[in-house]
């Protein structure tokens, strides 16, 4: 996969790219007037802290600013001479972005001491999840130096917006320490002591002190030599190239009297000096006699570029890619917000596991009941009747209708006795009662008799029999009476004989 | 593995647990919904057929698969002595039942069939009111087609025709 790695310093922009066969086949510097110089070190005597070194960052003022303009140009010149594509883009971040700090703890293991300076950078950056990685220092029977680089999160966004606006995506994000440590991973094996690092770019020098496991001291001086040399003599060329030397030189011997201060039991065991100064080789002759110790010319693995020695951050941080072994600075995403523990992560896969099988037991609870219930109901619907009853509900169910017209009228004639005994005129007695039924009508033939006399017209008795046939619930439509004399024993009688239909029938029963 | 990867992991899980579930609730329900459906319709059928059973047994004790006219004839004779009826006499009626080939029977099946008995008896008028009042509230249905009542000596004589109604089954 191509990739393109580019280190932003406060003077210059470099890019190494890298191809497919991970041959690094371009580099270039861009160079930039510098806007501020920058100090800054690790080790020596700082105290543990945090050092805010946002607010010295000359580029990032406002949303888009010449910076981003500028950097947008060297990207867009970088692409020119690019040939192939750039699947990814790597940054090695300027080294005043990177806030670093010393931490002295007891000796344990890696972890704890991260979670532990974790916790403290969290505090005093008041992130929740800081981008920040921490690099082993010197160490005692007891204790254990640590540097952590931190870069705020906020900054990190910076950059990507700004890389963004060039469009362009950045893939990770390093720091120059980080990318140096990649450098010089081959070598460090062989380190008992310490190695000397010195990289050399125009006006700056700043050196590594690298140990089998981390980083002893860090530090970044200006020089203050001429960054070009004056058209002029030869004489007049060759004494302002003597006296860059001796400003180089002399940052390095304090930058190296630094390191001695700070850990004058740890000797540097061997100097390397790296950049893109073009008097390398007399840089590191005159170190190599000043502090008594070999002095190489980085990198210690050839790497193939055309000027190598100004690209040793660049191609260490590639071969790490290539490794996948560099360290990435990456503002926290949304993963990072849910810290997802062991013991949290196990509650929920257990609540979510027990309330699923709570659901699928309930549902499956009433389902099944609901099932059953219906299977009953259909049992019920179907019961097995023996053959003689099933026949017997067939003939009835058959002749239902014609059962209820049977059953359903009924004249009761204890109401039309009871109605006799009490209605009939005083004076009048039932003689005859003939009941009889013909095409589901009823008709009653009663014959009441009473005796004839003289006061037969005043008591009224015929009309009296009338109205109590008139009036009787039990009969109606009543015929005109039939009304004949007749004696017995020597007496007269009236025979009144009336025919009516019964009603009502009792539909109860 | 990583933090992210637990997470996602995490994730995955619930959202696969979540859309498991949901399938599961909403296959569920469109059973459950069937099941109520058919349950609303066999209850109803279940009402309907408990309706009809019950009226079928209700009939069935109004008219019986079988005349037993020995039994009802035996009961009339018990109404007849508690009414304080006398010279109560019942007799059947010989090839007036309806689709009967032998008299007081009915070869018939599957068609309501009468029985008719005649009833003679002597009684007061209240010893008739009574009888007629039990007759009518004996449970098993019969019809009184024609009553005749009318004095006879120092009381009332009593003819009373009764249709008894049965439905024959055929066995």
């Amino acid at each position: 996969m191509n990739a393109l790695i580019i280190d932003i310093r406060e003077t210059s922009l470099r890019a190494v790219f890298r191809n497919d066969a991970g041959v690094l086949e371009y580099s270039r510097t861009f160079d930039f007037e510098p806007l501020k110089n920058i100090h800054g070190k690790i080790g020596g005597n700082q105290e543990t802290g945090i050092q805010d070194a946002e607010s010295d960052n000359p580029y990032f003022v406002g949303s888009h600013n010449l910076w981003e303009f500028e950097l947008k140009d060297v990207l867009k010149k970088i692409r020119s001479e690019v040939s192939t594509s750039i699947d990814t883009t790597h940054l090695i971040i300027p080294p005043y972005e990177v806030i670093t700090a010393i931490h002295q703890l007891p000796k344990m293991s890696r972890q704890d001491a991260e979670k532990l300076i974790g916790r403290k950078i969290s505090a005093a950056s008041k992130e929740e999840s800081p981008p920040f990685s921490i690099i082993p220092g010197a160490s005692d029977q007891k204790t254990q130096t640590w540097h952590s680089l931190y870069i705020p999160s906020s900054t990190l966004k910076l950059y990507r917006k700004a890389f963004a606006f060039s469009k362009l995506r950045l893939t990770s994000i390093t720091t120059p320490v980080n990318a140096m440590l990649n450098a010089f991973q081959s070598v460090r094996e062989a380190i008992f002591t310490t190695h000397a690092v010195f990289e050399i770019r125009h006006g700056f020098v700043e050196a590594y002190y690298i140990s089998g496991d981390g980083i002893l001291y860090f530090e970044r001086l200006p020089c203050g030599a001429p960054a070009t040399t004056p058209d002029g003599s030869e004489e007049e060329s060759e004494k302002v190239q003597k006296f860059r030397l001796f400003k180089i030189l002399n940052t390095i011997f304090r930058i190296n009297s630094n390191y001695q201060a700070a850990n004058p039991e740890i000797p540097v065991q061997m100097g390397w000096v790296c950049g893109l100064e073009g008097a390398l080789e007399e840089i590191a002759i005159a170190l190599k006699e000043a502090m008594g110790v070999e002095v190489g010319i980085a990198p210690a693995l050839p790497t193939g570029l055309l000027d190598e020695s100004g690209y040793v951050p660049l191609a260490g941080f590639s071969a790490a890619l290539q490794k996948e072994a560099a360290t990435f600075y990456s503002a926290p995403d949304i993963f990072h917000r849910f810290a997802l523990r062991k013991r949290s992560g196990f509650i929920i896969y257990a609540v979510a596991s027990i309330a699923a099988l709570l659901t699928f037991t309930l549902t499956e609870r009433d389902y099944r009941k609901l099932r059953t219930q219906v299977q009953r109901t259909q049992q019920a619907v179907t019961p097995k009747q023996n053959q003689a009853r099933a026949a017997a509900s067939a003939a009835y169910t058959k002749n239902l209708e014609s059962l209820k017209n049977v059953t359903s009228r009924q004249f009761i004639f204890y109401n039309l006795f009871r109605e006799l005994a009490n209605s009939l005129p005083d004076g009048v007695f039932l003689e005859n009662l003939e009941f009889r039924l013909k095409d589901g009508k009823g008709l009653l033939d009663i014959t009441a008799i009473a005796r004839l006399s003289d006061k037969t017209g005043e008591n009224r008795l015929l009309s009296k029999l009338m109205e109590m046939f008139d009036r009787s619930p039990t009969l109606r439509s009543h015929r005109e009476p039939a009304i004949t004399v007749f004696t017995r024993d020597k007496e007269r009688f009236l025979k009144i004989t009336v025919t009516s239909e019964v009603d009502p029938f009792d539909t109860t029963k | 593995m990583t933090r992210q990867n637990k997470l996602i992991i995490l994730i995955t899980y619930l959202l696969i647990l979540l859309l498991v579930m949901i399938a599961y609730r909403y296959n569920r329900a469109a059973h459950v919904k069937r099941l109520r459906a058919d349950l609303t319709r066999i209850t109803a059928e279940q009402n309907t057929t408990r309706t009809a059973e019950n009226e079928v047994t209700r009939l069935s004790r109004l008219i019986p698969a079988e005349a037993n006219s020995p039994a009802f004839i035996e009961s009339l004779y018990t109404i007849a002595r508690e009414s304080g009826l006398k010279q109560h006499e019942v007799s059947t009626e010989a090839g007036k039942g309806s689709g009967t080939s032998r008299p007081g029977g009915s070869d018939a099946t599957g068609l309501i069939s009468k029985q008719i008995l005649k009833i003679n008896a002597a009684g007061s008028y209240r010893n008739f009111a009574e009888y007629v009042r039990r007759l009518q509230n004996i449970e098993r249905f019969c019809r009184i087609t024609n009553f005749t009542l009318s004095p006879d000596a120092a009381q009332l004589k009593g003819t009373l025709t009764v249709e008894l109604y049965f439905l024959p089954v055929k066995r």
